[in-house]
């Protein structure tokens, strides 16, 4: 039986560690997760600007840093963020997939989301929790595409 | 006997550069000139390969930016008349028009005096210089790479993308395939573009029927070849059907190309699909038969 995302969620949170500081113009991961993990769904606007960011990350970089500016290319030096926050940004990114999973995905965010899931956990053979994220994701999946306005 | 219009191509061999000469030539339509970009191989800005070398580079990059085309026009026959008969309700005589880019096809075919210009990339000193000696005022864009901001601010120089997202709501990579996903159908856009990704001025946005290109389980290829075929082909028709005919065929003076800032406020930046979500969306492309 897959374990409830509430579940996930609650556990995933339970191992982000606090955020550290961070240079001028750099943004934490840990700190946009640990905020994000307790939000639930973004509102369309600035709202999602924090989570493009990860998705940015992900699906560009194909990693997630420690710490990130907004430039488009990588900092190749830059510590990578630790499995749990990595474990906590594919989280979120499944939370803010949820719409899509009901069909309520007018402009494709929450399915952004989902393509950002699947990689970070693709990406991620370590992750915390990766056999119970991959069942949410993968249940996300199937329910995102037979709901797709593509489909209908 | 054809119109010449005020447009440069700057063409980076490939399907896209070709899909668009082929439309202009179809409306009866000559660019003023195109710059044909060739890899130099000795990837250096100060020797750059000439004569008989350019020549050779020129037919080495023929055959490696239309190897995918050219291969699934030879075994793939079965995808190739389905694309043809899917694309048939977006644009008259797609196979045709596959021909005429992959059938003896010469960049000196459309009436345009030809310069060729052996380049590292977008970002070698000798594009830029050519394009500023050609005094170009309106380019058109045809993939390739990253066209670099010393290029986009030359004086007097305006560059058209043409973008297979309906803008501003779909911008970024595999907007196609999003597009279907999300909007149910393609759209597509000409910009002008900027040093930012998909923000420039629209010349033109359209949301076009939906688009379903139904295959025989017989003449499925797998899903590589699929993606493939989408950059080979679709895209580019669709692209080129636009921008030839939405834009380029109704304007009375093309060097007076209105254009309408976008909305920067809305609309989602898509990345690369994750394999099973483009896998997902082929199958929605290419359904079974």
């Amino acid at each position: 039986m897959s374990t409830a995302p509430a579940e996930i969620i609650a556990q995933i949170a339970a191992l982000q560690p606090a955020a550290a500081a961070t240079a001028e113009g750099q943004t934490s991961s840990a700190a946009v997760v640990g905020a994000r993990l307790g939000d639930g769904i973004a509102a369309p606007g600035a709202e999602r600007d924090e989570i493009n960011e990860l998705c940015r990350q992900i699906d560009v970089f194909k990693r997630l840093q420690a710490d990130y500016s907004a430039d488009w290319k990588p900092d190749k030096e830059a510590p990578l963020a630790a499995p749990e926050v990595v474990a906590g940004a594919t989280c979120v990114l499944l939370i803010n997939a949820e719409p899509a999973t009901t069909g309520n995905d007018p402009d494709g965010w929450s399915l952004k989301c989902l393509n950002s899931a699947l990689k970070a956990i693709e990406q991620n053979e370590q992750l915390p929790m990766r056999a119970e994220l991959s069942g949410w994701a993968q249940a996300s999946f199937s329910a995102a595409v037979a709901n797709s306005a593509g489909a209908r | 006997m054809s119109r010449q219009i005020p447009l440069t191509v700057l063409a980076w061999e490939g399907p896209q550069a070709r899909a668009y000469l082929a439309r202009m030539k179809r409306a009866g339509m000559s660019p003023e000139r195109i710059i044909l970009m060739i890899k130099d191989p000795r990837n250096s800005p100060l020797a750059k390969v000439t004569g008989r070398g350019l020549a050779k580079a020129e037919k080495a990059q023929e055959r490696a930016h239309n190897f995918h085309p050219h291969r699934m026009r030879a075994g793939n026959r079965g995808l190739i008349a389905a694309i043809t008969a899917g694309l048939a309700g977006q644009l008259d005589d797609p196979a045709g028009l596959i021909s005429e880019m992959f059938d003896s096809f010469s960049y000196d075919d459309f009436g345009a005096p030809v310069e060729r210009v052996a380049v590292s990339g977008y970002r070698d000193p000798a594009l830029r210089e050519a394009i500023a000696a050609s005094g170009a005022e309106l380019l058109l864009f045809t993939g390739g790479g990253i066209m670099p901001a010393e290029i986009l601010q030359l004086p007097g120089l305006r560059v058209i993308h043409v973008h297979t997202g309906f803008l501003p709501d779909v911008r970024g990579a595999d907007v196609l395939l999003w597009s279907l996903m999300v909007r149910g159908r393609p759209g597509v856009s000409a910009f002008l573009m900027t040093p930012r990704l998909d923000d420039g001025d629209l010349l033109g946005a359209a949301e076009l029927p939906p688009l379903a290109i139904p295959l025989p389980a017989a003449e499925r290829p797998d899903d590589e070849t699929l993606y493939r075929s989408l950059f080979s082909f679709i895209d580019p028709l669709i692209r080129a059907e636009f921008v030839v005919g939405q834009i380029f065929e109704p304007a009375s003076d093309l060097a007076a190309l209105g254009s309408t800032a976008q909305d920067l406020n809305v609309g989602v930046t898509f990345h690369f699909m994750a394999p099973q979500l483009r896998s997902a969306a082929l199958a929605q492309l290419f359904p079974s038969a």
